[in-house]
């Protein structure tokens, strides 16, 4: 962990980084652009595009619908999630490779034949809950996140601590509580913030489940391209650019060293 | 910390298979009141096994446990007021040392006040006063090894049970580590059940040892009985060295064995023995009950005359190697008993012993 790294590698690394975050200026540069339609580069500068968008209701309304399902979906994925890792990794069940094969399946499947299946399906069931559609489609999508890396943290638990803590005197509600808990809870906090990130930004499921009335921010931000070109689009983007920024630097800095041990 | 009265443990016909495999078999043993006791074998034997089922962490297909005359078989784990100090030391190191050591005692539902009394009590009895606020990551194999003893015995547990607790120390420390041990445990009066594949371990620790072989006991004695009167071919040659001559019994009178070796010599034992006449067996001799004599003198009992073979000195004592007709027998003599006696390579010598130092075993 504490070995130095080569120059060689730090260039490849530092390419990459380049190569991924250097797209993410790009709206951010032309969301403060005094122009009416998007320019790159930006001429002049002004925050009024920010302005715009967050006194839109319709915006507003969507990222607020956008936190409201994440916030569900996260929560939804952890219930599921967290006992059915811990399953996985604890004990050899019959057909266990098979339920983690399904399990991690959305992942494989392009997205937009996850959310036509779905929406088939829903059809076929006559279902008109929106709200629970959403739910369901983005869990399904989540949940792979969530069960990864918690299965992580569990494989990673020292089990004589358990051991050790029973002969002390813990009973097992206990251990969990006071000697597991401590140990997975950097991968479920990781899952959750994946799931979060991973809802707040679909797209492709959304596209068949939503209606008027739940309308989360990726589509509001297509419906506007289609409307209109000015830099309103951009500062929606970047919102949502800042708004996952956030959340991984929050996470960071409270758990941080726990997060990179978990990823070593 | 008061001296408590520490409990005596039972195990009556402990037995654990996995599928075909008898890891332990048929183990029984008691261990007295205050007692050491090590189950010293190699690796294997089933004597983790036996110290997992004492603990409760693994439940035996057959057989018995009691602590203090009443069962504790059926038992779970975190009800058995057991101490336990592991391999690795399973260290919370999420807690404090304090927070660790608190651990326990805050399972016992006791309050604050005198959680952390005691645990600095139990602290500054495995001087690691000051201590108190570090991580265990923070703190070397030696100094974690004693949160650990601190955080087992805090509680006061009926039983002490320790599973190769000084395998990661380096040997020095481990030497301290032990006398330490074996003081603390003398002073609570902590009955103490002790793993170990090291056979100077158990021999420093222990009040009883018991050899294990194949999930089985093979003796059950004193350190300096089994030293001294190994009864099989597996304990003489598992504890300490032991020079093997295959022999027969031939005739048993008076408390004295004469045997006649395989290769002809003939030996006298005046060790006490269960064998008879015609039994299978071998003499047995430790490489320190010899005495070398330069020449052949092989006329005489309890002798066998050889080549040097080759000789090497180990500090404290100078190890010789005589070929004796084909089979190796190897002398120890200490330095300060050398003289001048400087054996060459290719020199006909002759090695000695005593009756009382002519041990005899059965072979399979």
């Amino acid at each position: 962990m504490n070995e130095t790294v080569s120059t060689p590698l730090k260039i490849v690394v530092g390419i990459i980084l380049l190569i991924v975050v250097a797209p993410l200026v790009v709206p951010l540069l032309m969301s403060i652009s005094d122009t009416p339609y998007i320019v790159f580069p930006p001429k002049g500068f002004t925050l009024q595009w920010y302005g715009a968008v967050l006194a839109n209701p319709e915006a507003r309304g969507s990222f607020l619908f956008s936190l409201e399902l994440a916030a569900i979906v996260t929560a939804v994925s952890l219930v599921l999630g967290v006992p059915c890792a811990a399953g996985l990794t604890r004990y050899r069940v019959v057909g266990q490779d098979v339920v983690l094969g399904l399990i991690l399946s959305p992942l494989i499947v392009p997205l937009i034949v996850t959310g036509v299946a779905l929406l088939q399906l829903f059809s076929m069931l006559g279902s008109r809950a929106t709200m629970m559609q959403l739910v369901i489609g983005h869990t399904v999508v989540c949940l792979p996140y969530v069960i990864r890396s918690v299965s992580a943290s569990f494989v990673l638990a020292n089990r004589n601590l358990e051991d050790a803590a029973a002969v002390l005197g813990a009973a097992p509600h206990l251990v969990a509580i006071r000697v597991i808990w401590p140990q997975v809870r950097p991968g479920v906090l990781a899952g959750a913030v994946f799931s979060f990130i991973v809802s707040f930004d679909d797209y492709p499921i959304s596209m068949w489940l939503a209606d008027g009335n739940h309308f989360p921010v990726p589509l509001y931000l297509y419906t506007v391209i289609e409307r209109s070109f000015d830099p309103s689009i951009a500062a929606i983007a970047s919102l949502m650019i800042g708004f996952a920024l956030l959340l991984v630097l929050v996470i960071e800095k409270v758990f941080g060293i726990s997060l990179a041990r978990l990823a070593s | 910390m008061k001296a408590s009265a520490g409990a005596k443990v039972e195990l009556s016909g402990l037995c654990r298979s996995y599928g075909d495999n008898q890891v332990v078999d048929n183990v029984s043993l008691t261990v007295a009141s205050g007692e050491i006791l090590a189950l010293l074998g190699p690796s294997g034997c089933g004597k983790t096994t036996t110290l997992r089922m004492i603990a409760g962490l693994i439940s035996p297909s057959a057989g018995e446990i009691a602590i203090d005359g009443s069962s504790i078989t059926a038992l779970p784990v975190h009800r058995r007021n057991l101490g336990m100090l592991f391999q690795n030391y399973a260290l919370f190191p999420h807690l404090t040392v304090l927070e660790n050591v608190a651990f326990g005692l805050a399972m016992r539902g006791l309050p604050k006040a005198v959680i952390t009394e005691r645990a600095r009590q139990a602290l500054a009895l495995t001087r690691l006063t000051g201590f108190e606020d570090r991580m265990p990551a923070a703190l070397s194999g030696g100094q974690q090894q004693r949160v650990a003893l601190a955080r087992a015995i805090v509680y006061r547990p009926r039983v002490l049970l320790l599973d190769e607790p000084f395998g990661a120390l380096d040997k020095k420390l481990r030497e301290e580590m032990q006398i330490e041990l074996r003081q603390l445990c003398n002073e609570l009066g902590l009955t103490t059940i002790l793993v170990t594949h090291d056979q100077e371990e158990a021999l420093v620790l222990a009040d009883q040892i018991a050899v294990m072989r194949g999930g089985r006991i093979e003796q059950v004695d004193t350190a300096r009985a089994i030293y001294e009167r190994p009864t099989s071919h597996f304990v003489a040659d598992f504890i300490g060295t032991s020079n093997f001559l295959p022999a027969e019994i031939i005739g048993k009178a008076d408390g004295c064995t004469v045997l006649r070796a395989h290769s002809g010599p003939l030996f006298r034992s005046t060790v006490a023995n269960e064998l008879s006449p015609g039994d299978n067996v071998a003499v047995v001799v430790r490489p320190e009950s010899i005495r070398l004599s330069q020449g052949e003198g092989a006329d005489s009992m309890n002798a066998v005359s050889g080549k040097v073979l080759r000789a090497v000195f180990k500090g404290q004592a100078l190890s010789i190697w005589l070929d004796v007709n084909g089979a190796d027998i190897v002398a120890s003599l200490p330095i300060e008993a050398l003289n001048d006696i400087n054996p060459q390579p290719g020199e006909p010598w002759t090695a000695q012993w005593s009756f009382e130092r002519t041990l005899i075993v059965r072979e399979q």
